[in-house]
């Protein structure tokens, strides 16, 4: 399993449309992958599970990757994160 | 006559007929089934597969007509229809004998409820999303439309509209839109300004009235008039024509070059607070960022945001911006804006206290950060850092020290740092002013804050009603410090700018071309028209005496 964290930027959080790309980015890796933050955690493959975090900006994101591609997967998402949060 | 009060959110003046829209008449079906469960499977997997292919046309409808980031929203759509909770769910009731219709009704209602109920109101105006796609799937189910179609030019009137409603609507024939629910960012007021329709939202009580007249839509006051009578219509037949000729003719500039009749070249950009306002400074085509301020960083985050944070914000901005100069202003606050997690005592007279540079240099941690943050981020563009509040000389030389020796650091470890980052100062303080000439040959740029310029200047806080009148910025006091510093700026041959709010005042253009001033700093939507006002001007004519 890998995971990193990420502070979010974007000043309006983990928002509907970012919330759409994550999820559609994690919908191509073979890794079961969580989002934590606030004490919360979510099906990063589900988009209500990921909105109902309603993460803010300036908040942590920990992001967990455990399957076959988690490299990948793991750096896909973190240039997603940087790019778009 | 009735005049109803909400808020703007598109500027500009309709007039029509009302035309009441409300989608929302409840689909009329049965809850248990008649057929087998595979039967009702069948049928929700096949208007699934319509709703589908509906909201790919009106996503490819939207990215054309409109852009591609308004669009977004059908993707959104389409993913939730897509999710795993939302189809178990539709299951689960199917597996139970209810009709396709049930299981998508009862659903639907749980998920927007779950959403309406969050602590935030950005999720919460999610819900919309999800009577929207309810909505949609129940009218494929039982075949029944609602709404009969727009057929002739109206002002749209409604409870509420979804993203999907505005953009289904018959474009041509959509005068303006007005509607009880909603703010300055929802949806509707979004794609109203992009579509350049006029619209007021947030109308308290608008569906219980009688819409069944003319109507007038105010987008730039919030007003909306129902059945106006002879005179007010006059009126506004008036200044509609009027906003309509001001507009054509102020969008031509946008791909103009800032430049006098004569053919001296200025900078027009803009000011922004966040870093999501870049997207309006490339919109209106600015000559770059001329202030971007890095309160929001601060003000809005529950600790001190940490380098990362703050690189990622910077980078963010320097690559939207495209190779045009962005100058970022380093943190400017003091004891009249206080973050929650700085405790900063009480003071007697902030604007004249512990602030600005002068806390940044006490707090080197926390000014370090965001050097370091700002160092790393000028490879993604063309980055300038701005120092606030500047009073001594001494005072930049320490700045300076700061930011080169985090420089230094970063490069020893390996760090990339441009070597083209331009570092200069807000003239904001008279004392700045006064000794402009002694200042220039340490900075690439001089930045005229003309609000605390002119506050310190005449002793005038303009935020108290009783002195507010002694606020002046073309006071010649303000104009003699402003010409003095633009021309040991042009001794030193580097650019004088200015980024107050007098910065967009039109009456002082002549003036400030004249002492040399070369950048001027505005809010987004002031762009063109100063950039129609400079291009009327011609430099070498004798000022009008001041």
């Amino acid at each position: 399993m890998r995971e990193f964290t990420y502070v979010i930027t974007d000043p309006e959080g983990l928002h509907a449309r970012p919330a759409g790309l994550i999820v559609k980015l994690a919908q191509t890796c073979a890794s079961e992958i969580h989002i934590h933050v606030n004490g919360k955690s979510a099906d990063a493959k589900r988009l209500f599970s990921v909105m109902k975090l309603a993460a803010k900006c300036g908040q942590e994101l920990r992001i967990t990757v455990d399957g076959s591609d988690e490299d990948a997967a793991c750096q896909a998402l973190t240039d997603f994160c940087l790019a778009e949060l | 006559m009735k005049t109803l009060h909400g808020i703007p959110a598109s500027p500009g003046i309709a007039i029509g007929p009302a035309w009441l829209y409300s989608p929302d008449t409840p689909a009329v079906f049965p809850q248990l089934s008649q057929l087998t469960a595979e039967e009702e499977r069948q049928r929700f997997s096949q208007a699934l597969e319509l709703a589908h292919s509906q909201l790919d046309a009106l996503y490819e409808k939207t990215s054309r007509e409109v852009n591609p980031d308004a669009a977004q929203i059908f993707e959104i759509h389409k993913m939730m229809l897509e999710d795993l909770d939302y189809l178990e769910s539709i299951e689960d009731h199917i597996s139970q004998l209810h009709t396709a219709e049930q299981a998508v009704s009862v659903t639907g209602q749980e998920f927007a409820q779950m959403l309406a109920d969050m602590d935030d109101e950005v999720m919460q105006a999610r819900s919309a999303d999800v009577r929207d796609i309810t909505r949609r799937l129940l009218g494929i189910l039982t075949g029944q439309s609602a709404q009969p179609p727009l057929t002739t030019p109206g002002v749209v009137c409604a409870w509420d509209l979804f993203p999907s409603d505005t953009m289904q609507l018959p474009r041509q024939l959509v005068l303006g839109f007005v509607t009880e629910q909603g703010s300055h960012t929802s949806h509707t007021a979004i794609l109203a300004r992009t579509l350049g329709i006029p619209a007021v939202v947030g109308v308290s009580e608008l569906t219980r009235q009688q819409l069944t007249g003319e109507v007038i839509v105010d987008g730039s006051q919030g007003l909306v008039i129902l059945d106006p009578d002879e005179e007010t219509m006059a009126q506004y037949r008036l200044a509609q024509e009027s906003y309509r000729q001001q507009q054509a003719e102020l969008a031509q500039y946008r791909d103009q070059e800032s430049r006098t009749k004569d053919g001296v070249a200025l900078e027009i950009c803009a000011n922004i607070g966040y870093p999501a306002d870049a997207d309006h400074v490339v919109e209106v085509n600015a000559d770059g960022i001329g202030l971007m301020r890095s309160e929001f960083l601060y003000m809005d985050s529950p600790s001190a945001p940490d380098e990362e944070a703050q690189y990622q914000a910077y980078s963010q901005v320097l690559r939207k911006m495209a190779g045009k100069r962005v100058v970022i202003r380093t943190l400017d606050i003091g004891a009249d804006k206080v973050p929650d997690w700085l405790d900063l005592p009480h003071e007697e007279n902030p604007a004249l206290g512990w602030r600005a540079i002068r806390m940044c240099l006490d707090h080197q941690a926390l000014f370090r950060t965001q050097l370091r943050a700002l160092l790393r981020a000028s490879v993604h563009g063309r980055l300038a850092i701005m120092f606030p509040m500047i009073s001594r000389l001494e005072e930049l030389h320490r700045a300076k020290e700061l930011l080169a020796d985090c420089r230094r650091e970063l490069e020893q470890a390996g760090v990339p740092v441009s070597h083209d980052i331009e570092v200069g100062m807000m003239i904001e303080v008279p004392s700045a002013a006064l000794l402009a000439d002694q200042f220039a040959p340490e900075v690439d740029f001089f930045s005229i804050g003309t609000n605390d310029l002119t506050q310190y200047t005449l002793a005038a806080d303009r935020l108290n009603q009783k002195v507010a009148g002694l606020f002046d910025s073309s006071h010649p006091s303000v104009l003699r410090l402003i010409a003095h510093t633009a021309a040991s700026a042009a001794a030193q041959g580097i650019w004088c700018g200015i980024c107050g709010e007098s910065a967009g005042d039109l009456s002082l253009l002549p003036f400030y071309i004249s002492v040399g001033v070369r950048e001027l700093s505005v809010v987004p939507g002031k762009v063109w028209e100063l950039r129609r006002a400079l291009s009327q001007i011609d430099s070498t004519a004798p000022l009008p005496n001041k």
